[in-house]
């Protein structure tokens, strides 16, 4: 535990990881208090003040105490935007869906079979939804997908910095000593060749550290110049909250029902796993290739022919290879906006991200083993 | 003991060590022979950073690669081109290699004390080393060696771009340093040799030459090496070895069977036998 504690010692001592991370706060500060619209902010307060006194969901009793509420442009333009709700998810036929999805992009191979199969397992998720009533939520109402948006773009800025972040600490700390030239002094000791796992820790550690900063002062900044309208209680299955695929707008779908906070939280737990995921390709690299630069380069070309290989495999009519690719760690990242969702095109299964992460966790951390066994049988130049 | 049993190294077709045998315990080694002999290599073997290609390294019966950790906690290695943190302290880096060895916290920090004591390093034990001289680096290199009190030190060209000053301060340390231990320390300088070293191992053609005291060493030049002054002929199968400036004038020591005209017997030192015996490897 010392050596790991040494070793974040020695990765926050690093001038230039100050910078990034006031860099990236910055720029997500930016996006927290940019394309502030007064009017929408005052609707977005009054709509939650509402819900917190009346109740977030859609049925009489919510409209009765709408109508009681002191008469003004935002209470009318609330009971217009709500007027008439339906619970859309009660009749929703996701074999429907399927039949969508298959007609616009015409796949081929098994993704096909796969595709049938998810969406009709999506059906009970959907049917559950229904059940309680998720797309009565009320959330924002028409401000529903712009909301969600803001929110969901610092979550995104967050895992991608912090992402990039992963990946070069996990190859930098297993080549610093070579730079620093320590790396004979550190070998022969008597953790040796060990203190390679305390690096690949502490490279996750401060990544994932640095995602949390990340993402709390974004929500800080985000709630001070949007007099905290987060609507952490809303179900994100509101009918108001909706997917724009190429030639059609479906609802949010997902696996299980997530009120937004529930949503978020779930979200950021499994981007933690994603960042470890980048940490250990990162190490494996490091300490695989000699070369720390080498290590950067082969990295990101890595992860850019996963991040192409989807669009490149589906427009060869390789479907197969597709299915293979929506589980790489980039398109993970990629499709995050996805996660937890029915995911269109972009996933084969349930709770795909979830099972890609996990799978990529176990592939990458075995990859991490291997290297590292190769490294303890390895000379030190 | 230490015993290094018939340990070649090979990198692909080239060989750098050779069948090495050699039998270590209690006492000041001196590895000499020119750059590019494999010291460094051997050094490195000991220090468990390069695995042999054949043969087998023991401390007391039992191969070091086998015990990994448990060897590692008995040695101190002062690495050729010792690195460090530029921002850090030596406080802060014997804290850190310390830490590395295994020290607990509070034995560690009355360790290093004593070591900066040791050293004479303790007034700039606060200050950034990226401020000090080469001699002030390599004190605080022996210091990270000796931070374990280890039974096995192993120093590779300690004195190397030291002035005489801190040479000379090295060779006293040292001597304090050597009692109960066995300390390998590897030079092509053959003064830091003769003096502290109670064994000196020669390597030729990357292979173990002689594991000798000093005294025996010079033995096998004995009665062989002559002065005579500088621009005298050689007479044939003389080889020169040096020069150097007296009183009367720069004279040459050469190396030759019966003594050449105008030639003075001298006693043949540590030097002239690394001379003599490295000739055609350019030195």
């Amino acid at each position: 535990m010392r050596c790991l504690g040494w070793e974040l010692k020695k990765i926050f001592s690093m001038p230039m990881l100050w910078i990034f991370l006031a860099g990236c706060i910055l720029v997500n500060g930016w996006m927290a208090g940019s394309g502030v619209s007064q009017e929408e902010r005052e609707r977005l307060v009054y709509r939650q003040t509402v819900q917190e006194k009346n109740g977030g969901q859609m049925v009489p009793d919510f409209w009765e105490s709408l109508a009681k509420e002191p008469p003004s442009a935002l209470r009318e333009q609330l009971l217009e935007e709500t007027a008439g709700a339906e619970n859309t998810l009660e009749d929703l036929n996701t074999a429907e869906l399927a039949r969508l999805y298959l007609g616009l992009y015409q796949p081929g191979g098994g993704l096909v079979g796969l595709l049938e199969k998810k969406y009709a397992a999506l059906q009970d998720a959907v049917d559950a939804l229904g059940g309680e009533g998720a797309a009565l939520s009320v959330y924002a109402a028409r401000d529903t997908d712009r909301q969600f948006q803001r929110l969901y773009d610092g979550l995104h800025a967050a895992l991608t910095e912090s992402a990039f972040l992963a990946l070069l600490l996990g190859i930098y700390t297993m080549g610093m000593e070579r730079l620093c030239r320590t790396e004979s002094l550190l070998l022969s000791a008597k953790r040796g060749r060990k203190t390679a796992l305390e690096k690949g820790a502490a490279a996750w550690i401060a990544a994932a550290g640095s995602y949390l900063l990340f993402v709390g002062f974004f929500l800080a900044v985000y709630g001070i110049f949007w007099e905290g309208t987060f609507f952490w209680n809303a179900n994100v299955a509101s009918q108001f909250h909706t997917v724009q695929e190429a030639v059609f707008t479906k609802p949010f779908l997902t696996w299980g029902s997530f009120t937004l906070g529930e949503y978020f939280a779930a979200q950021m737990g499994l981007s933690l796993g994603l960042l470890l995921v980048f940490s250990l390709m990162g190490s494996a690299a490091g300490l695989w290739l000699k070369n720390s630069y080498i290590a950067f380069l082969a990295v990101f070309a890595f992860l850019f022919a996963q991040f192409a290989a989807p669009m490149l495999l589906s427009d060869a009519g390789c479907w197969n290879g597709y299915i293979a690719a929506t589980f790489f760690p980039a398109v993970l990242w990629h499709t995050q906006p996805l996660w937890f969702t029915d995911g269109g095109i972009s996933t084969v299964i349930p709770w795909q991200e979830s099972w890609g992460i996990c799978l990529n966790l176990v592939l990458w951390a075995g990859i991490f083993l291997l290297a590292y066994r190769r490294f303890r049988r390895k000379d030190v130049a | 003991m230490l015993q290094i049993d018939n340990v070649t190294k090979q990198y692909g077709k080239f060989t750098a060590l050779s069948e090495i045998d050699l039998s270590l315990e209690n006492g000041v080694y001196g590895l000499l022979a020119p750059n590019g002999a494999g010291k460094t290599t051997l050094l490195k073997m000991l220090a468990t950073l390069l695995f042999p290609t054949s043969g087998q390294i023991r401390l007391d019966g039992e191969d070091i690669f086998q015990m990994e950790s448990r060897y590692r906690e008995k040695i101190g290695y002062l690495p050729q081109e010792f690195g460090y943190y530029k921002n850090n302290t030596p406080r802060q880096f014997l804290r850190y290699i310390a830490a590395l060895k295994g020290i607990p916290a509070k034995r560690a920090k009355l360790r290093i004390e004593e070591l900066l004591e040791t050293v004479s390093m303790t007034e700039h034990g606060d200050k950034k080393m990226k401020k000090f001289s080469g001699g002030m680096i390599q004190r605080i290199g022996i210091a990270q060696a000796m931070l374990n009190d280890p039974e096995i030190l192993i120093l590779d060209e300690p004195t190397a771009g030291l002035d005489p000053k801190e040479r000379a301060r090295f060779r006293n340390l040292l001597h304090g340093l050597a009692e109960n231990r066995i300390v390998l320390l590897s030079t092509h300088i053959v003064s830091d040799v003769e003096t502290i070293a109670h064994q000196v191992i020669l390597l030729r053609g990357h292979r173990l030459h002689a594991c000798q005291p000093p005294g025996e060493i010079c033995r096998t030049l004995s009665d062989r090496v002559f002065e005579l002054p500088l621009g005298e002929a050689l007479p044939e199968g003389a080889v020169f070895l040096s020069e150097r400036q007296t009183g009367a004038g720069a004279v040459q020591r050469v190396a030759c069977e019966t003594a050449p005209e105008g030639g003075m017997p001298v006693p043949a030192g540590l030097e002239d036998v690394f001379l003599y015996l490295y000739r055609e490897e350019g030195v």
